[in-house]
């Protein structure tokens, strides 16, 4: 493939577990001349990892992903890299899934049964800096909007967490270790210091004596 | 299942007391009617034997009595006859002898009626008759005597006869008298005999039914005894099976959310990606086609039209296995999303209220409280006939309460005993796993009131003590 001004091209990193999804995505987005596939993850942290190294300018996000799921993915990634647009895939067209995706950052969403219209097309608005829904959400957003709902910004910074993350805060201030967090919610002793830097980040609190406090206050333990 | 049979087999084990206790209760009236029908005969003999001999006797001697008496007073006529210094005429005291001869006869007359018939009184009675007789045989010559003039003669046959023979009679009276006061003695000792006896009865009686009852308290006891130790056992063994099938009920709920957990996981991983992929694959190819070939991209888009309905079917297959919010998003987002769900599906009118944190509940524990309020909406749906229902999830101190209240037709909650097995299965699913989250759950329900479920769950949150002390 030639292409007529390589600085130009759209650089995107795939983030998808099912490897015959990722290669129809990659066939999709390379069938445009305009758009490069740097590079394919297969759960949440690989994507964190690539998008240090690689820094797409897009990325194309699974919602649904073995150890971190897309979601924490995207608000991880958005830290480190907040010029990174993110395009979150997903089979679910529910609103809190639509909602969670814009309040962590995400530019866009599409529903994976329209995916070879909308891909390409989502992937270039993002890139030059617009949103991008499929049309069997907007009509989520926009009710959304309309209801006062849809907020990017909540003004509690607990709201802002995912459900994985607040389990693991829950957990943290238990007193658990990182190690049982990750047996008890089946996952990665890896993935379990991701959402607790999440946590901290997001809270603003560095302590773990602070997180016990916190939990407190929001009930979360009993004093 | 319980099998019936077993709990048949446990109770044909206790043995019924009742038959012999019957025996107890027929043996003893029977010997209690013996007896009191024999006492009864004895003492109405005895009260016949007191009226017919004891008071018969009396009267005899009341009337032996009349007659002593009336020989003492023939006694004084005939001294007063015979005074040498009275010197009345004799004819004079005919008139006395007249009357006291007549009670005399009158008096012989009711104590030959009263008397009872012995031998030496039936003798003695005979002499009295005779010497009677004799003695007014000869009053009456005496008296005749006198009337004819001879008075001195008439005088002399009084002394010397009359009063001889009133001695006699005086005499055989007084041993008709004693010979009834030894009767009388008699009968007296036979009813103080009869008395004995009966008071014997009586105590013997007693003593019978008292050994009679002792006996059978002693076997009720006893029989008793071994009926609780059965019963015992009995609700013992129905407490094992009952435990044992609670158990094997809340296996089988654990068992289903494993598998649909399972199914739907790999419904969506796998057919669902695959699926996405073939779908995504033919887009490719008929964008690709587009200019070339048109037929070609119609067949493709036919196929691809297949294969995006069956992954809608897929999608929402696996959504009702286990829904993907519920471990995404927690409980109060999952019955929102449900209920928005299950309202435009049924067109039941359902107003959802919750107040709940997210968090509280791991979503292994979370599905249950799921699945309870799907089962009840889906009873709503399917028996009740209502047109509204309410869903309410509110936390309370320490607790969560979920709610699922319905305007319909309402039904009458039979004890669980009298189910037909099968009946009832939701039910019992639905307080097992209330139960399972250590929490209570009650359906109430009445004949076009509706039908209220209520749950009550702990919140499970550790305290802080606890957690600060793991953290230092």
């Amino acid at each position: 493939m030639t292409s007529p001004s390589k600085e130009k091209q759209i650089r995107v990193l795939l983030a998808e577990d099912h490897i015959l999804v990722r290669q129809g995505f990659r066939r999709i987005l390379e069938d445009d001349p305009g758009i490069t596939v740097v590079g394919e993850a297969r759960t949440g942290l690989e994507a964190i990892e690539q998008c240090k190294e690689l820094k797409p300018d897009v990325v194309v996000m699974d919602l649904s992903m073995p150890e971190l799921g897309g979601l924490e993915a995207t608000a991880e990634v958005l830290k480190a890299n907040p010029q990174i647009k993110i395009l979150i895939l997903s089979m679910y067209s529910n609103e809190a899934y639509v909602r969670k995706a814009f309040e962590l950052g995400a530019k866009g969403y599409i529903l994976k049964n329209a995916i070879e219209v909308d891909l390409t097309r989502a992937v270039m608005a993002l890139a030059e800096g617009q949103a991008y829904f499929s049309p069997g959400i907007s009509h989520i957003v926009l009710e959304s909007m309309k209801a006062g709902t849809f907020q990017g910004t909540s003004q509690d910074p607990y709201e802002k967490l995912t459900l994985r993350e607040k389990e693991v805060l829950q957990l943290i201030a238990q007193g658990k270790s990182n190690k049982e967090i990750a047996t008890l919610l089946n996952i990665s002793v890896n993935t379990v210091a991701v959402h607790r830097a999440r946590v901290m980040e997001t809270l603003d609190l560095h302590r773990t004596a602070e997180l016990v406090l916190f939990a407190v206050k929001k009930g979360l333990i009993q004093p | 299942m319980i099998r019936p049979d077993t709990e048949h087999d446990v109770l044909s084990e206790i043995p019924s007391p009742s038959a012999r206790l019957w025996l107890g209760l027929g043996v003893s009236l029977a010997i209690f009617l013996i007896f009191a029908s024999y006492t009864i005969h004895k003492i109405s003999g005895l009260e016949d034997f007191q009226v017919n001999v004891v008071q018969k006797n009396r009267k005899a001697s009341l009337q032996l009595l009349r007659l002593q008496d009336d020989t003492y007073q023939l006694a004084v006529s005939l001294r007063d006859m015979t005074l040498p210094e009275s010197r009345y005429p004799i004819f004079y005291w005919k008139g006395e002898f007249t009357r006291v001869r007549r009670d005399m006869d009158e008096a012989l007359r009711l104590e030959a009626e009263y008397s009872a018939s012995t031998a030496a009184g039936d003798e003695k009675r005979r002499q009295l008759r005779d010497v009677l007789d004799d003695f007014w045989l000869s009053a009456d010559l005496a008296f005749q005597l006198a009337d004819e003039g001879h008075e001195a003669t008439a005088r002399y046959m009084i002394r010397s006869e009359l009063e001889n023979k009133r001695d006699s009679i005086s005499a055989i009276i007084s041993r008709l008298l004693a010979l009834n006061d030894q009767a009388q003695t008699e009968a007296g000792q036979q009813v103080s005999l009869v008395y004995g006896k009966v008071k014997q009865n009586i105590l013997a009686l007693i003593g019978i039914l008292f050994l009679v009852v002792l006996g059978t308290g002693l076997y009720t006891l006893g029989a008793n005894r071994k009926t609780f130790d059965r019963l015992h056992h009995l609700a013992e063994r129905l407490q094992t099976q009952s435990e044992q099938l609670r158990m094997l009920s809340w296996n089988l709920i654990d068992v289903q959310e494993k598998t649909l957990r399972q199914v739907a996981r790999d419904l969506h991983d796998e057919f669902g990606q695959i699926l996405t992929a073939i779908g995504v694959t033919l887009g490719r190819a008929s964008q690709k086609a587009l200019d070339k070939d048109p037929v070609f991209v119609q067949d493709v888009k036919a196929v691809k039209k297949i294969v995006e309905d069956t992954l809608q079917s897929v999608r929402s297959e696996s959504q009702i296995f286990r829904p993907a919010i519920l471990d995404d998003f927690g409980l109060a987002q999952t019955l929102e999303w449900f209920v928005e769900q299950f309202s435009r599906q049924t067109g039941i009118l359902v107003h959802y209220k919750g107040k709940l944190s997210d968090g509280f509940f791991l979503p292994e524990d979370a599905i249950h409280l799921y699945r309870i309020v799907q089962e009840a909406l889906n009873n709503v749906a399917r028996h009740s006939g209502a047109k509204e229902a309410w869903v309410t999830v509110e936390e309370e101190v320490g607790s969560l309460s979920l709610e699922i209240r319905d305007n319909g037709t309402g039904f009458v909650i039979g004890p669980e005993s009298n189910r037909v097995a099968g009946q009832g299965i939701g039910l019992m699913g639905m307080r097992e796993r209330a139960e399972h989250l250590k929490g209570s759950f009650s359906i109430s329900s009445s004949p076009q009131k509706g039908t209220v479920v209520s749950v009550h769950v702990p919140l499970q949150r550790p305290s802080l003590d606890h957690a600060v002390q793991e953290v230092s």
